[in-house]
């Protein structure tokens, strides 16, 4: 079973990508001034985890999941303003690319837990879900500029 | 492993301080977390949080066969539970936290399910390592309820053997504390690093020879635990 988030990133994309085979050309499709900024909230989010006070396990784990959640939010940002740089076929790539890295993060993420079936778990697998995730998001962004 | 009503409720509040800041615990705690099959987002729930697609099931068939308060508004659920989806569905979220709040029997059932789930297999373990301190029952229970378990990878970093093997015990819980410490205090991840404050807490204990829990106030992350 496939996450909700991807399941409506993939939909999106999918429905995108159908739409933009009609097209000769690429169209934009979101004005290129048009960029939600979401590292405050992340650096915010951060501070909080790591205050000196020492929140507790069930404070840590949801902070780390909301980080996760911002991450990943940010890769949806980037990656739909590459796509919208690329031609047809080049779009179609992407799309394949991006499906088999998603389901490769999933993996990798559930590899990070070692505390199995402790309360630490969630924030192994968020911890590993945030670094894989910056890293693609780094890519996609180098991409981007490129194809400016 | 013997102990009294007061040391293990003592080792229960202490858990609970770490788990959600409060000594008794909130067991209304609702979290979703991507920890779901295949990364699969779920909900996860009560005072030692157990989630959609592990046991949480058994724990509202419990609740359900109990009759309790909100007994018929979630025996429906009952056959969705690890089945659909159920972050979403505000209306199963809400019984899950009125029913926590508003009945004493959902508290109740609970501290049972907990206990099973949890502190009875570390107490197993305990007893199969050869352990009697109330101290150590309180280092092993945080184990299982931290890393699920003693986990190997750092059995395998000291030297001490189990006082089931002809050990001392008191060197094993400290030499597993210590490393334990280490492993969280030097991770590479820094919001792992903020969990230290639980073996701090053990640390201290052991310095002040309160094996038999029986020095009280424990400060567990900086809150006084008298009872």
């Amino acid at each position: 079973m496939l996450p909700r988030c991807i399941k409506a990133i993939c939909g999106f994309v999918g429905v995108w990508f159908l739409l933009a085979c009609s097209q000769s050309q690429p169209d934009l499709w979101i004005p290129e001034n048009w960029k939600p900024s979401l590292e405050q909230v992340r650096e915010q989010i951060d501070n909080l985890a790591n205050q000196a006070a020492p929140a507790s396990q069930q404070q840590l784990s949801q902070s780390s999941q909301n980080m996760a959640d911002v991450a990943d939010a940010q890769l949806f940002i980037s990656y739909i303003q590459l796509m919208q740089r690329l031609d047809q076929q080049q779009r179609a790539d992407l799309f394949k690319e991006q499906q088999a890295w998603l389901e490769a993060r999933i993996q990798q993420a559930s590899a990070a837990i070692i505390s199995k079936g402790g309360s630490l778990a969630p924030l192994e697998y968020n911890d590993a879900f945030i670094e894989i995730t910056e890293a693609r998001l780094k890519d996609l962004q180098q991409r981007g500029d490129k194809h400016r | 492993m013997k102990l009294s009503d007061q040391q293990k409720r003592l080792c229960e509040h202490v858990i609970n301080v770490f788990e959600s800041g409060s000594i008794e615990g909130n067991y209304a705690a609702i979290s979703i977390y991507a920890d779901g099959p295949h990364g699969v987002k779920q909900v996860t729930y009560g005072r030692s949080q157990t989630t959609e697609y592990g046991n949480l099931e058994e724990l509202i068939e419990m609740y359900v066969n109990s009759n309790g308060l909100y007994s018929a508004q979630l025996k429906p659920y009952l056959a969705k539970i690890g089945v659909a989806p159920l972050l979403d569905d505000a209306t199963f979220k809400q019984l899950l936290r009125d029913a926590a709040k508003k009945d004493p029997l959902m508290r109740k059932v609970q501290d049972e399910f907990f206990d099973k789930r949890y502190f009875q297999p570390a107490m197993a373990w305990a007893n199969a390592g050869g352990f009697t301190q109330p101290l150590s029952a309180l280092v092993i229970y945080d184990s299982f309820i931290h890393s699920g378990s003693i986990p190997d990878f750092l059995r395998k970093r000291f030297p001490a053997t189990l006082p089931v093997k002809n050990g001392v015990e008191k060197d094993w819980i400290k030499q597993y504390v210590d490393t334990r410490h280490e492993w969280l205090s030097q991770h590479s991840k820094k919001i792992l690093q903020g969990t230290i404050y639980r073996t701090q807490c053990f640390k201290n204990e052991i310095a002040r020879d309160n094996w038999a829990l029986a020095k009280i106030p424990i400060v567990a992350n900086g809150v006084n635990v008298t009872d």
